[in-house]
C-alpha cells in the first residue's frame, strides 16, 4: 500500500483550513457586529 | 467524378494521419499541462498579480516607510486590490482541490527533503521545485487570511500600525520571494517548453471537459 504523505496532509489541512477561516472570519469581527446592530436599530427605527 | 472522389478520400486519410502524428509528437516532445490545471492556475496566477502590484500601490500611496517611488496616485486603489482578492479568494479553493489531488506529483513528496541532500542534481532540482509550489499554496492563503482582517478605512485614515497589516505585509513578501522562485524553478527544470505548455489550446481527449464531472464524482466516492 502507498504511505500517505504526511507533509502533504498537513498542507492541504492549513489551506483548507485558512480558505474557509477567510471566507467565515469577516463576520465575526467587531465591525461586522456594530454594522449589524446599526442596521438592526435603524430597521427598528 | 470517382476518381476525384477517391483523390479527396486519399486527402483526407492523409490529413487524418498527419493530425495523429502530430498530437504524438505534440504529447511526447512537449511537457502537457491538463487543460483543467492550465485554466484554475493561469486564471489564479492572473488575479494574484494583479492583486500583488495594486498591493504595491496601495502600500506605497498610503504607507511608503521602507520604499516610496514616484507613481501617480490611483483613486480608490484599495478597493482595486480588494476586488482583486476576493476574485482570488473565490478561485483559489478549486486550484487548491485540483492541486491537492490531482496534481499531487507536483507538490511537495514524502521523500522531497530528503532528497534536497543531493545538491545541484535533477532530482535537488524537482524536489526544490515542488516545495516550492506548495509553499506558493500557503502563501496565497496566508495571504487571504491577512488581507481578509484588514479594513478599508484603516489606510487612508493614516492607522499603519495594526498587527494584521503588518501580517498582511508579510504575507506580500513571502508571496513575492515564492513567486520569483517558483518562475526560477520552472525554467531551470523545464525551460521555455515549460513555460508555453501552460499557454496552450490544445489537449487530449481524456482531458476533454466533458469528463470533469465524472472525474469530480470519482474523487468523492474514492473520499467516502
Amino acid at each position: 500500500m502507498k504511505s500517505k504523505n504526511i507533509i502533504l496532509v498537513i498542507a492541504e489541512t492549513l489551506v483548507i483550513g485558512g480558505i474557509l477561516f477567510a471566507f467565515i472570519s469577516p463576520l465575526f469581527s467587531p465591525s461586522e457586529e456594530n454594522n449589524t446592530q446599526s442596521l438592526n436599530n435603524s430597521l427598528l427605527n | 467524378m470517382f476518381d476525384s472522389l477517391s483523390l479527396v478520400l486519399c486527402e483526407i486519410e492523409r490529413l487524418k494521419r498527419s493530425l495523429i502524428n502530430l498530437k504524438i509528437m505534440t504529447r511526447r516532445d512537449r511537457p502537457y499541462q491538463p487543460l483543467l490545471l492550465r485554466i484554475l492556475h493561469n486564471l489564479s496566477a492572473a488575479i494574484a498579480i494583479l492583486a500583488i502590484i495594486t498591493s504595491f500601490l496601495v502600500y506605497n500611496t498610503y504607507d511608503g516607510r521602507l520604499v516610496k517611488l514616484p507613481l501617480p496616485k490611483i483613486n480608490d486603489i484599495i478597493g482595486l486590490h480588494g476586488t482583486f482578492g476576493l476574485t482570488f479568494l473565490l478561485l483559489f479553493p478549486a486550484l487548491a482541490i485540483y492541486s491537492f489531488h490531482w496534481g499531487q506529483k507536483r507538490l511537495v513528496q514524502a521523500d522531497s527533503f530528503s532528497k534536497l541532500g543531493q545538491v545541484g542534481k535533477p532530482i535537488w532540482w524537482y524536489s526544490l521545485h515542488r516545495i516550492v509550489n506548495t509553499l506558493m499554496l500557503l502563501a496565497a492563503t496566508w495571504a487571504l487570511i491577512t488581507g481578509r482582517q484588514m479594513k478599508e478605512e484603516w489606510l487612508p485614515a493614516g492607522e499603519i500600525n495594526h498587527s494584521w497589516y503588518y501580517l498582511h505585509l508579510s504575507a506580500w513578501v513571502i508571496l513575492v520571494i515564492c513567486l520569483a522562485i517558483h518562475l526560477l524553478m520552472i525554467i531551470k527544470v523545464g525551460g521555455t517548453p515549460l513555460i508555453l505548455s501552460m499557454f496552450e489550446w490544445q489537449y487530449v481527449p481524456e482531458d476533454s471537459p466533458l469528463l470533469w464531472r465524472a472525474k469530480i464524482r470519482s474523487l468523492f466516492n474514492r473520499e467516502r
